[in-house]
């Protein structure tokens, strides 16, 4: 073999790596928030529903490539090969977030836990059917109701921000808003004083 | 602990990897080896020829059975046929006398199979011209103790480094601290030391041959040829140091042994020349920091390339390599890299043989640039000087990419480099040797603004120390007018008091040490250099 310095270049590395794991982070997005589980051991893992239901959650790999011609190696700069791992950060990033929307939309087909809008536009009613179908949780002083994040093509941001106001303004949504935030209140305080241990 | 280490070494050694430290033991056992190459084997699997004690001539060839047994199938399917041939063709080669029948001998670091030993007394009954013997596992080490490994390090911190650099990454360079702490200990290099006398020296220069071979064994295995080159090296210039240090000539025995490690040194760069040769190209490892050590390497490899083309040429094989070697240097060479002056010695290495293959327009304007850029880089304020001659590349590329330090990355971050060179006079020397005066004359005022730091050792012997408390540290402050006559009279002088007898009359050998330890580089040693290596 040629001299090498495996040691130095192993810490080089890891500068990269740092650099993709970031960029992948930030390509991530909302899938990127979602809380974080390292699996030490055994396959794939597997959770028991309060109903006894068994939800066997299949791991799947994600990967991407980035080539290093041998001729180009000794005239690639920093910047170059940041380039590159950007998009194997973002190619990555589009598999993992595939793949958790495909886990979520099966889950809640499942369930039958979907609001379909049929192609009309986003409006009022659309979000209001939406809250109705989903768990809430809130503060531990009950007032607040914990972030909720929505998921959207950015073409829509525009539209749902408006909806967002005119809820808002307009007084007799702004009621039907607050009913129904209400309603969460009161099934999450039913939920929270069900934990007892009885007998 | 140590007896151990040795039959951990040899349960685990390829052939490659036993046979420096295999002739080794030969010579200790009185054997005058004459041929002892992987490089251009001689036919008939003759991986080592030597001439016994008695006068007789030997042919050996070398197994790696690591930890295993050679059983009858395998000595019958992949080796009779050779062995035949071994003891039935006289061994034609320089020194073995002819009509003299020969002995043979087939030598494996692992057992042999009761079998295989009625296979070589059935063969023994044959009419060859020589008989067949085996030397196995329990031979080796039996020859390992006679040595002495009771001579190894003893003192605890040196027995960890022997540890150390037994378990270090083969693919890694060759931690030279440690490998000369050890053999400072074994050579009584160390202040401290009482001299050897000539008896203790030579068991010393055995064994410590010895723990060179097996502490540097996971090099071998790897094929890093160039730290294999760099331990053997160590191990040479510190047995000269200590002949150095007790007045000693070397005897035969030991004369034999450093030629052995000197050979040993010329087959690693060989190795690493045919590497060179058979691949479309230098990358290494881990591609994607490969670009911030790729001109690091190429500056590397022009060096010690140029240090296998002043070895000694003794064969036809040698003169060919040459050749190829030369078409190879002479080539433009985009890659170089000056990353500090640590990096000198190969330059020093490519000018020399610039000029000895009479390309002396380009030599001459290539010296010119590397001493331009190194008195600009260290001009006094300049935030990119390059460091000095202590730090090495591993270093440089720490403190550069602001990675994890090591403690010589960490001090150079602490160090001022500008104002000063290690070897800026050399350069200056090297141009009034070959009488540019013009680009002297040009470059003087940035030279002048430099302090010039050489360290001179107290004794000609510490000359060959990684690290020497006894001497002086110089700084030299030119005046700002100067003559050229005076400066050519300096440059003219082609002799080094420090320097050892021994390394001196080895300058292929010095040189290679020059770009392992750069900061034993001085004007004084590089004249000494440009005398006796340019034709």
């Amino acid at each position: 073999m040629l001299p090498d310095l495996p040691k130095l270049k192993a810490d080089i590395a890891e500068v990269f790596h740092t650099v993709f794991k970031n960029r992948l982070n930030a390509y991530l997005g909302v899938v990127g928030e979602v809380p974080r589980h390292f699996i030490k051991e055994g396959g794939n893992p597997v959770t028991f529903r309060p109903d006894a239901s068994r939800d066997e959650t299949k791991l799947k790999a994600a990967s991407a490539e980035t080539m290093f011609k041998i001729e180009e190696i000794p005239h690639l700069s920093v910047e170059e090969r940041i380039a590159r791992l950007d998009a194997a950060a973002r190619e990555m990033a589009n598999q993992i977030s595939s793949h958790a929307f495909a886990e979520i939309n099966e889950a809640v087909n499942k369930v039958g836990n979907v609001v379909d809008a049929k192609g009309k536009p986003f409006t009022a009613e659309a979000l209001f059917e939406v809250l109705e179908k989903i768990q809430m949780d809130f503060e531990d002083d009950g007032i607040k109701h914990k972030e909720l994040t929505i998921v959207m093509p950015p073409a829509m941001i525009d539209r749902v921000k408006a909806t967002m106001a005119q809820i808002h303004q307009n007084p007799e949504l702004s009621k039907r808003y607050k009913e129904i935030i209400d309603k969460k209140r009161m099934e999450w305080r039913d939920r929270e004083a069900a934990r007892k241990l009885v007998g | 602990m140590i007896e151990k280490l040795l039959e951990n070494w040899l349960d685990s050694a390829s052939e490659r990897s036993y046979q420096a430290s295999f002739v080794q033991m030969l010579a200790t056992q009185g054997y005058c080896v004459l041929h002892s190459t992987r490089h251009c084997a001689l036919e008939f699997g003759k991986d080592v020829i030597a001439i016994a004690p008695d006068g007789v001539p030997c042919a050996f060839q070398l197994k790696g059975n690591p930890g295993g047994r050679l059983g009858l199938n395998e000595f019958r399917s992949d080796l009779q046929q050779q062995l035949i041939q071994l003891m039935s063709q006289p061994i034609v080669f320089p020194g073995i006398p002819e009509g003299v029948a020969h002995r043979s001998f087939l030598v494996s670091n692992g057992y042999f199979d009761e079998e295989v030993h009625r296979a070589v007394d059935d063969l023994n009954r044959g009419l060859y011209l020589s008989k067949l013997s085996l030397i196995g596992r329990g031979q080796l080490i039996a020859w390992a103790n006679d040595i002495g490994i009771s001579l190894w390090p003893s003192e605890m911190s040196n027995i960890r480094e022997l540890l150390e650099v037994f378990l270090f990454d083969g693919r890694d360079l060759l931690p030279t601290k440690r490998l000369t702490s050890m053999l400072d200990e074994m050579f009584a290099l160390r202040l401290s030391d009482t001299p050897f006398k000539a008896a203790q020296l030579e068991r010393a220069m055995h064994s410590a041959a010895l723990l060179t071979g097996v502490a540097t064994h996971h090099f071998a295995k790897e094929e890093n040829h160039f730290a294999v080159a760099a331990a053997w090296c160590l191990f040479a210039v510190s047995a000269i140091a200590a002949h150095q240090r007790s007045s000693l000539k070397m005897n035969a025995k030991s004369k034999g042994s450093l030629l052995l490690a000197e050979q040993a040194v010329k087959d690693s760069l060989v190795a690493l020349w045919n590497e060179i040769r058979d691949r479309e190209d230098l990358t290494e490892g881990n591609a994607l920091a490969e670009p911030e050590v790729y001109r690091w390497r190429y500056t590397l490899l022009c060096g010690l390339l140029s240090v296998l083309w002043f070895f000694p040429e003794s064969t036809s094989d040698d003169k060919e390599r040459r050749n190829a070697i030369a078409e190879w240097l002479n080539r433009r060479h985009e890659y170089l890299f000056l990353w500090g002056e640590a990096a000198i010695p190969c330059f020093l290495a490519l000018q020399l043989f610039l000029r000895s293959t009479g390309i002396a327009v380009r030599a001459d304007h290539e010296l010119i640039g590397l001493f331009q850029s190194v008195v600009t880089s260290n001009q006094p304020g300049n935030e990119h000087s390059l460091p000095d001659p202590y730090y090495v590349f591993e270093d440089v590329g720490r403190a550069l990419h602001g990675l994890k330090a090591s403690d010589e990355s960490a001090a150079l971050k602490k160090e001022t480099f500008a104002g000063s060179s290690y070897s800026a006079e050399l350069l200056l020397q090297l141009m009034a040797r070959y009488d540019l005066k013009v680009p002297c004359q040009e470059g003087w005022p940035y030279f002048n603004r430099l302090c010039h730091k050489r360290f001179i050792p107290a004794k000609a012997w510490q000359y060959c120390l990684l690290k020497c408390m006894d001497g002086v540290e110089e700084t030299r402050q030119y005046p700002p007018e100067y003559t050229w006559e005076k400066l050519f009279e300096e440059a003219s002088i082609e002799t080094c008091e420090y320097l050892p007898e021994g390394l001196s009359a080895k300058p292929h050998l010095l040189l290679l040490w020059l770009i392992i330890v750069p900061h034993r580089m001085t004007s004084d040693i590089g004249r000494v250099l440009d005398a006796k290596l340019r034709f």
